[in-house]
Order: C-alpha cells, then structure tokens, then sequence
C-alpha cells in the first residue's frame, strides 16, 4: 500500500515516480527484486489506477478533444478551434516518448535504475526546473512578454514538449517536470503548462499499463485480485488528490520547492549510497 | 506529400508485420526495433500501428476537399 501511495503521489509531482522506485526501496531497507514478476506485475496496476484518475480528473476535458479529433478527422481539416488543437498537439507531442519509450526503455533502465545514477539524475531534475524558472522570469522580463493561450502553441512546440516529457525514460528526471519546463519556456502560464503536462501523460500512462496487463496472468505472478483492486484504488485516489492539488498549487506558484526537494533528496541520497551506508 | 504521408504508412505497416512475425536474428538494433524474438513485446506491434494510421490521418487531411 505503501508503494501505491507512493507511485499515486510521485508520478504526477515533479519529483520522478521512477527515482523514488530505486532509492525508497533499499533505504527502508526492503528487499525488493525490481525485475520480479509480481513487483511488475503490482505497477502495472499501480500504473493503471493513476491513468483512471487523471482520466476521472480531465474526464470533460477528454469528451472534448475526443470529439474535436474524430470531428476533424472526419472533415478532413483542421477548424483551430482550442479542443481540436489541443487534441492534435497531445497526439504530436506523445509521438517523441512514445517511439523512444518504446525502443529505448529497457535498455535505458538498465543502465540508470541504480541508486547512485538515480540520485544524480534527481539533482538534475531540480537543476532543470530552476533553470527553466529562471529563464522564463528572464524571458518575461526582457521582453515584457504574456502568457499565451495553448492553442497558440505551435506543432514545432508541441513537439518539442513531447521530447521534454521524453527525458523522463532517465530514472530520476520527472516527466511532469520536464514537460511543465518545457511549457513554461514556450510561454505557457503554470497552470496551463501543468494542465496540458498531466493530460499529455494520461495516454502514456494508460498506454504503458494496458500494453503490460498480460504480465499480471504470466507464471510465477502471485498478486491476487484484492490485493491487484486495493493497490490500483489506492494508486487511483492518491493521485487524484495529487493532481486535484497541484492544478490548485500551479494557479500562484511555481516549481521551486520541487527543485529544493529534488536537490536535497538526491544530495542525501548521493551521500548514502556512495559512502555504502545503504550498500 | 502525399506520398511521403503513403510511404510512411506502408513502412510501419511492414515495421508492425516484422515485430509480431520478429524473423530476424537478435542483435542490439533489431532487439530496440522489436524485430527479434528475444524480448518481444505487444508494444512494438502496437507502436507501428498506431504510427501507421496516423501517417493514414496526415493522408487524410491533405486529400480532403477544402472548405469553401
């Protein structure tokens, strides 16, 4: 349960669900086999829990784009209307993370998922996310420039928005993170670069646990239906509270305290693991 | 643009085809590309596809008739 409120909590803060996977563990002193087939099998359902409450979360939202796309597909052509664009930038910008997740993903985590990496990659991510505060303050200064509407966004951005949230496939760099930066330094206000985050990660998330469901059903797997329910309910809720929270938090602030977060944790973490305290 | 659009859509067709059929002998770029039988997964299959019938969409939207 612990772990379900865990993934329910960090995969949509900017603090990386994958990072807190590989260093949690073997502080609390758990003896947990990540390649174990029940452990994956237990985060797909975690996984699958977080996709059904950003879905529940931005369930208008979706009905809207859902029909703003298969309406311009059926005419053939593009109206500029804001749920159509939306739409169409969510599909451009899950193409990056969707090809590179898929061919690069195992062999990526296989060279990162370790403590050490993991606390580096941490630093990194908050590093990134005062980088991108600081230049989008700078930019705003120097140019007196607004906020812009998302359907002001073009496909190039949206494009280069779905690579950011790519940086994610490194454990430790948050995907939520990257792409609020991103939305950010494309001149997005908070609000809506963490809207437009957490709806460009629910077809990702969906995707990703629907595609692994046939690892709950391989021999060997020992999670039972309860235990699958009450892990996925719990990963549901927490995460519902947690996007509830942060599409308030982002409305008056900004993503600093995640990078003070970040930066001490994998400072903390760096210092733990390399001096063997948690060898 | 068309074509490019049509060639697109047949390339990862093939792709889709070679990652269920997975013919070809494992090596590092065959094993990420999912055309070996080792660490085969639904994902590939399911990538190509997708890139496939949204290379068909782009298709869509350059032969329909404008809007007047």
């Amino acid at each position: 349960m612990f772990l379900a409120v865990l993934q329910g909590v960090s995969e949509l803060f900017p603090i990386s669900s994958l990072g807190h996977t590989v260093l949690i563990p073997p502080l609390l002193h758990w003896h947990v086999d990540e390649s174990d087939e029940s452990f994956l099998a237990f985060v797909v359902v975690l996984h699958l829990g977080t996709a059904f409450a950003l879905l529940a979360f931005y369930r208008k939202e979706w009905v809207r784009i859902v029909r703003a796309l298969v309406g311009s597909i059926v005419r053939g052509r593009l109206s500029g209307e804001r749920d159509e664009r939306l739409g169409w930038l969510l599909v451009v910008g899950t193409i990056p993370v969707g090809i590179l997740g898929v061919l690069f993903q195992s062999s990526v985590r296989g060279l990162f998922a370790s403590p050490i990496p993991v606390a580096i990659f941490l630093m990194i991510n908050a590093l990134v996310m005062f980088a991108g505060e600081w230049l989008r303050r700078r930019q705003h200064a120097r140019s007196e420039r607004v906020a812009k509407p998302i359907e002001q966004v073009t496909w190039l951005e949206g494009i280069g928005v779905g690579f950011a949230q790519s940086l994610a496939l490194l454990p430790g760099i948050s995907r939520s993170g990257a792409s609020i930066v991103a939305g950010l330094l494309i001149d997005l206000d908070h609000e809506e670069a963490a809207n437009y985050s957490f709806l460009l990660a629910t077809p990702v998330i969906l995707l990703a646990g629907i595609l692994e469901i046939p690892t709950l059903f391989k021999p060997g797997v020992t999670i039972g239906p309860v235990e699958a329910i009450a892990g996925c309910v719990v990963a549901g809720v927490t995460a519902y509270a947690s996007v509830a929270f942060l599409t308030r938090y982002f409305q008056h602030n900004d993503l600093r305290p995640f990078g003070w977060y970040c930066l001490l944790a994998g400072a903390a973490a760096l210092i733990l693991f390399s001096t063997k305290v948690f060898a | 643009m068309k074509s490019l659009a049509i060639a697109l859509a047949v390339i990862f067709v093939l792709c889709a085809i070679l990652s269920i059929l997975h013919p070809l002998e494992a090596n590092q770029m065959t094993r990420a590309l999912g055309f070996s039988s080792d660490k085969a997964h639904a994902k590939h299959p399911f990538l190509y596809f997708a890139l496939a019938v949204l290379a068909l969409v782009w298709l869509r939207f350059q032969t329909a008739t404008p809007a007047r």
